[in-house]
């Protein structure tokens, strides 16, 4: 394919310019096209929000009409509130869209798209925007990362308000030292969704956990002699002041043609216990056989889930890390759970609560309800790290009587993983690369009272060309009642500040 | 209110210069045609002689009408300038049109720096100066192109000037009130547009009003208060601005603007400076932003001065100056031929112009590794391989820059993505692009690639963007056309040596340098095992579950190494000088080589490439036929024994090392044998410097990055 040029992107940008105000006062006076032929078939729209469910108290899903004409509008109803708005690009005001989800909750919003052309008119099947009564959280928090392997540059924490638009920067690591001397920083995580408690890693330069203590920031290696690594993946106990880790040795290797593109593995992982008050940390689960990985607390907090893939290097002519890479796809990871007495700080023998190795399969991410009667979790072929991984899905387990099945609604021909319950239990909020199998993006998908869930929807941006421009993924977002306030500034004192060192200790005080 | 714009007594007798004999004659004469001729040779030099470069520089530099991509650039101090670099940088994609534009700017600062400095015609070529230092600021760049983190870098420094030179302008015909006021808003919303520029001209501001009063004898407190002022916002603002707003590091928010980091990068790296080069100190990148600021203060001091020195310290002092700049930017122009080199072959390898690559590759005196993997790809692709491979210059010499250079960084994706490494070509992209940013040049790879790859839904993401581009954008349409009619990917032409290389099966690995991987994974004989053994597996397991479908897709999924497969696998050993591998390869490169050969027919020829010929008789004559043997009648089928052909030169070849090894040990009975060797080489490359044999005993040191 030979080089060749055009100037018609620019003479766009010019007549966009020039018909802007033009644009504008047809907007404004946005009226319904009077005669058109009905089209059995629904538009193609960017993000795709037909028939999803959203809470009442989102932002506007602003979208894009997705079908070539000259002429757009859309009509907007529920009950007695009708909101039509000109142009392809559909982006109400926070005023339209609140006073139609208000109208519309416990319904539906409908939505009509009528596509002009030549001075003709259809009208496409109309579709549902349908409004839960569910509130969800009002914050929600996220790594935006490139999607890259090994370059770590320009990666944020950020939150943002899911009632309307509002992003700040909780963290950048472009605030300290940009490569080589630079940070990966990850793994943020809050307790009991509140801000008040939570950590996140800085990783190489300045490296060690940000951890705010009821409200007291300070910087910890959570790394002992007799741990492998510092903490990893973390989980706040939701009632008690301990949190689990899972501690890793982990490796990247790249696919020269799948397009999975690269698997993450850990080569060495263990779980731990950090007493915050007293700054030890103990090993719960450091099987040599065993890769355990991904804690998770119970709502109560006296029963600990993670996930464990049994591994046998047995080949003496060759590393563990060689045998770990040859056999990657026979690394399959189950999920168990110990009961913990927080009076003694003792675990109790591991319980099997999902043996996914069984079906061949791998379960990873364990996420217990609030309500504690489900578990949602990622299940794909092989592995660990599913967000790289295309057949990964999210399933719940009703952790009563061991039923378990996929969020079809909610799931995609592409990795989903990253989830997060709200505060509530009705919410999901989970990344997934299925818009181009590459940027993962946040999506959002109610849970019934049954287990099933409704149609996910992306998280609205203000524009809805925003994903085709935004170059980096949103990984493990969380839900938050509340901000946090402690600025990025704060944080880089305490990161460019006095390390704290945890000792061992071989219980739980 | 005094006006600070009237003339002093001295600037009124003949534009600012007493008047003499000489600058009313035969300077003012030459400065007429010097000065334009300077802009016309710049022009020129740039539109024509760096059209290659300006090209590059384009496709390194993403500019887009989107507000997430102007959020994004408005992010961090003087990301104004970036934004407005990248806009304007666009226009290189047409050398003459991007030289024009360039060059129009730097017109229009000789200007503002005639207009706010005061300087007559007759000192006229004073004020190419700052545009000297504007110019070489990009032209020392080479390599550092590649490594830059600031989009639009070629025109920051440009448009930041001529930014601060209005400002100056505006500050001089302003009221004192009006100063401050002006000084104010230029720091507090200069600052985040312009970041360090908006620093360093409000201080220039401020020095302008006291060099106005003091030349004009008016009351100083003012101007010394604006000063004040102007220093005190110079201190408190960024600081402000880190606080409040910026994610940038503390650290820099005095250099916002200025590429530090890179320079800084670069010292970190500890690099091995490989030639004796102007290039190989770090802190001379800085000499032309401190050449802009020299310049700058020299004008403000230039209104002070003018009028109180004679005439002829006046043209001594202008001619040396005017003198000094040519020199600078002939010292500050990065013109290493390879990297000139690389950057030609990169432009025609865009246009699929393969004679070109590959004619560029014969410029170079000792090429990079780079220039010969283009050059290898480009006769790959004329079917040219194994007949000129080493017909051209080789060998592999280091990149001339401060940095280590690494092919990932500068071309790897697009070497990757012709020999069929989609996925790492694309990887590099990303990664890359974390580095740098998105860069067209990043955005086609991993669009063609992931095209090749079969995700279409990502290389429409990527085509999307590019169509978003002033100059991408039919290229990315074309694009679209595979996309949306993905069979149509089979019969375009440009893509078929790509996806011939692609018949491998999918493994994990690593890449630690591009031309070792390729080395590794070029190994057609491992390749069709896995892919044998893939299919002996998925065969099993089909069987065993009863699967009839499975075990058919199994057979028919298993992938056969191609011709261009096994014979770059040949070219891997062949420049390895691996006589083992080149063994094992060589009977899978005859097989398809006398494809269709009727053997039986009696006396046939079908001679092999001419360096697959030198190769094998190279090979045999090393073996001396301890574990080769190949039948005399068989080896006249392959290799010419004609005179003149392959064999009787090889003989050739061994009668001229021994006759001149002879010689030379006669003449220097103590030689050293490293001496000898390339005595030897410069005695028989004139002969024989285009065959296999010459390459294997005589081109040494390759350094691959």
């Amino acid at each position: 394919m030979r080089c060749c040029t055009n100037y018609y992107s620019m003479k766009q940008v010019l007549r966009y310019i020039l018909l802007m105000p033009l644009l504008a006062l047809v907007a404004c006076t946005a009226q319904l096209p009077e005669k058109y032929s009905e089209k059995d078939e629904l538009p193609a729209i960017f993000p795709e929000y037909t028939d999803v469910t959203v809470p009442c108290n989102i932002a506007p899903l602003t979208f894009r009409v997705d079908v070539e004409g000259d002429d757009y509008m859309t009509l907007l109803k529920a009950a007695d509130v009708e909101v039509a708005v000109g142009g392809r690009e559909v982006a109400l005001s926070p005023d339209e869209w609140n006073s139609l989800l208000a109208a519309a909750k416990g319904g539906s919003i409908k939505v009509d798209v009528f596509v002009g052309q030549n001075g003709v008119w259809e009208k496409y099947k109309a579709f549902d925007i349908f409004v839960s009564p569910d509130e969800i959280d009002p914050y929600i928090s996220y790594r935006l990362i490139p999607p890259s392997y090994v370059a770590y540059e320009k990666l944020t924490i950020n939150q943002r308000a899911l009632s309307s638009y509002d992003e700040d920067v909780i963290f950048s690591n472009m605030m300290i030292e940009t490569e080589p001397a630079g940070q990966c920083i990850n793994c943020h995580a809050y307790k009991n969704y509140k801000t008040d408690n939570m950590q996140f890693h800085v990783r190489q330069a300045l490296g060690g956990t940000i951890f705010v203590h009821d409200g007291e920031i300070k910087k910890v290696n959570l790394k002992s002699d007799s741990t492998i690594s510092a903490g990893v993946y973390p989980a706040f106990n939701p009632k008690y002041d301990v949190v689990a880790y899972s501690v890793n040795t982990t490796g990247q290797i790249f696919h020269t043609k799948h397009p999975n593109k690269v698997e993450v593995q850990d080569t060495l992982s263990d779980i731990i216990v950090y007493n915050p008050v007293n700054e030890t940390v103990t090993n719960v689960a450091n099987d040599p056989n065993a890769l355990e990985v991904f804690p998770t607390w119970s709502p109560d907090g006296k029963t600990l889930y993670y996930c464990v893939a049994d591994v046998r290097c047995e080949d003496p002519t060759k590393t563990r890390v060689t045998q770990l890479v040859e056999g990657y796809k026979d690394i399959k990871y189950d999920i168990v759970s110990r009961s913990w007495d927080p009076e003694t700080g003792l675990f109790g023998d591991a319980d099997t609560v999902f043996l996914s190795s069984a079906m061949g399969k791998s379960a990873t991410f364990p996420r217990v309800s609030p309500c504690g009667r489900y578990l949602l979790f990622a299940l794909g072929e092989y592995g660990c790290f599913h967000i790289w991984h295309k057949d990964a899905d999210l399933y719940l387990l009703n952790l009563e009587d061991g039923s378990y099945w996929p969020l079809e609604k909610a799931n995609s021909p592409f990795a989903e993983s990253y989830h997060a319950w709200s505060s509530n239990g009705r919410w999901i909020l989970f990344a997934s690369r299925r818009m181009e199998n590459n940027y993962s993006r946040l999506y959002i998908a109610h849970v019934n009272p049954d287990g099933s869930s409704d149609k996910a929807f992306v998280l609205p941006q203000k524009s809805a060309g925003y994903y085709d421009f935004f170059d980096r993924s949103y990984n493990v977002p969380e839900f938050m009642i509340e901000p946090v306030t402690i600025t990025p500034q704060e944080f880089v004192e305490v990161v460019k500040g006095e390390t704290a060192k945890v000792k061992y200790s071989s219980k739980i005080k | 209110m005094n006006k600070t714009t009237r003339k002093s007594p001295a600037a009124q007798k003949e534009g600012g210069v007493s008047a003499s004999p000489f600058l009313a004659g035969a300077l003012p004469k030459a400065q007429k045609y010097i000065v334009p001729s300077f802009f016309i040779v710049l022009w020129a030099l740039l539109a024509f002689y760096e059209s290659a470069l300006l090209k590059r520089t384009e496709s390194f530099s993403l500019f887009l009408f989107d507000g997430t991509y102007f959020d994004t650039m408005m992010s961090v101090p003087a990301g104004m300038l970036s934004y407005i670099g990248c806009f304007l940088n666009q226009f290189f994609y047409y050398p003459v049109l991007g030289a024009t534009v360039y060059v129009a700017l730097l017109f229009v600062v000789y200007v503002l720096v005639r207009k706010v400095f005061e300087i007559p015609s007759a000192c006229s070529l004073l004020a190419l100066v700052p545009v000297v230092a504007l110019v070489a600021s990009n032209t020392q760049l080479g390599y550092w192109l590649f490594y830059l983190k600031m989009p639009g870098y070629y025109y920051m420094a440009l448009v930041a000037t001529l930014f601060s030179l209005l400002g100056m302008w505006a500050y001089k015909s302003a009221g004192n009130l009006l100063r401050m006021a002006l000084l104010v808003v230029w720091v507090v919303a200069g600052y985040p547009l312009m970041g360090v520029y908006a620093l360093v001209s409000a201080l220039l501001m401020a020095l302008l009003g006291i060099v106005l009063a003091c030349r004009d004898k008016k009351r100083m407190t003012l101007p010394l208060v604006a000063m004040a002022v102007a220093l005190l916002l110079v201190c408190v603002v960024p600081r402000l601005y880190y606080y409040c707003y910026a994610l940038v590091p503390l650290e820099r928010i005095y250099v916002a603007g200025v590429p530090a980091m890179q320079w800084k990068q670069g010292a970190v790296d500890g690099v091995v400076y490989e030639t004796e080069s102007v290039w190989q100190c770090i802190h001379l990148y800085w000499v032309p932003f401190c050449l802009l600021l020299l310049s700058m203060l020299g004008g403000a001091a230039f209104l002070l001065v003018r009028g109180r020195f004679s005439r002829k310290s006046i043209t001594v002092s202008v001619s040396l100056l005017f003198a000094l700049s040519l020199l600078f930017s002939y010292c500050f122009w990065f013109g290493n031929k390879n990297f000139r080199i690389e950057n030609k072959q990169m432009v025609a390898m865009w246009n699929e112009d393969w004679e070109s690559v590959a004619g560029y590759a014969k410029e170079s005196d000792e090429p990079t590794r780079q220039i010969i993997l283009n050059k290898n790809i480009a006769l790959i692709n004329m079917g040219k391989v194994g007949s000129e491979m080493f017909a051209y210059p080789d060998g592999g010499v280091l990149p001339i820059s401060p940095l280590a250079i690494h092919m990932t960084h500068t071309d790897g994706s697009s070497v990757y993505y012709n020999y069929g490494k989609f996925n790492y070509s694309y990887r590099w992209c990303v990664e890359n692009s974390v580095e740098y940013g998105w860069r067209p040049e990043y955005l086609k790879n991993a669009a063609r690639s992931m095209l090749l790859a079969g995700e279409y839904r990502l290389a429409a993401r990527y085509v999307k963007i590019l169509k978003s581009t002033m100059f991408h954008g039919g290229w990315a349409r074309e694009l679209e056309k595979y996309i949306d009619n993905p069979e149509l990917i089979a019969g375009e032409e440009s893509f078929a040596i790509p996806l011939q290389f692609a018949c491998y099966e999918d493994v994990l690995g690593v890449d630690e340098g591009v031309e070792a991987h390729l080395t590794s994974t070029l190994d057609a004989p491992n390749v069709q095992n896995l892919s044998n053994t893939k299919m002996i597996l998925s065969m099993r397991d089909a069987f065993v579950d009863g699967d009839i479908k499975a075990l058919v897709a199994a057979y028919e999924n298993k992938k056969d190494v191609t011709v261009e497969f096994i014979e770059s696998s040949l070219l891997v050993t062949l420049i390895k000088k691996d006589s083992k591998r080149f063994w094992n390869l060589f009977g899978l490169y005859l097989e398809k080589h006398l494809e269709g050969v009727d053997m039986s027919a009696g006396k046939v020829t079908k001679y092999l490439p001419v360096h697959y010929q030198e190769a094998l008789l190279l090979f045999m004559f090393l073996d001396k036929g301890k574990s080769v043997n190949i039948g005399d009648e068989f080896l006249s089928t392959i290799v010419s024994r004609t005179p003149g052909g392959a064999e009787s030169r090889f003989g050739n070849f061994q009668r001229a090392v021994a006759v001149n090894r002879d010689a030379l040990r006669k003449k220097y009975p103590d030689i050293p044998d490293a001496r000898m060797n390339a005595q030897l080489a410069a005695l028989l490359k004139k002969d024989f410097g285009n065959t296999y044999y010459y390459y294997y005993f005589f081109v040494k040191k390759i350094k691959t990055y």
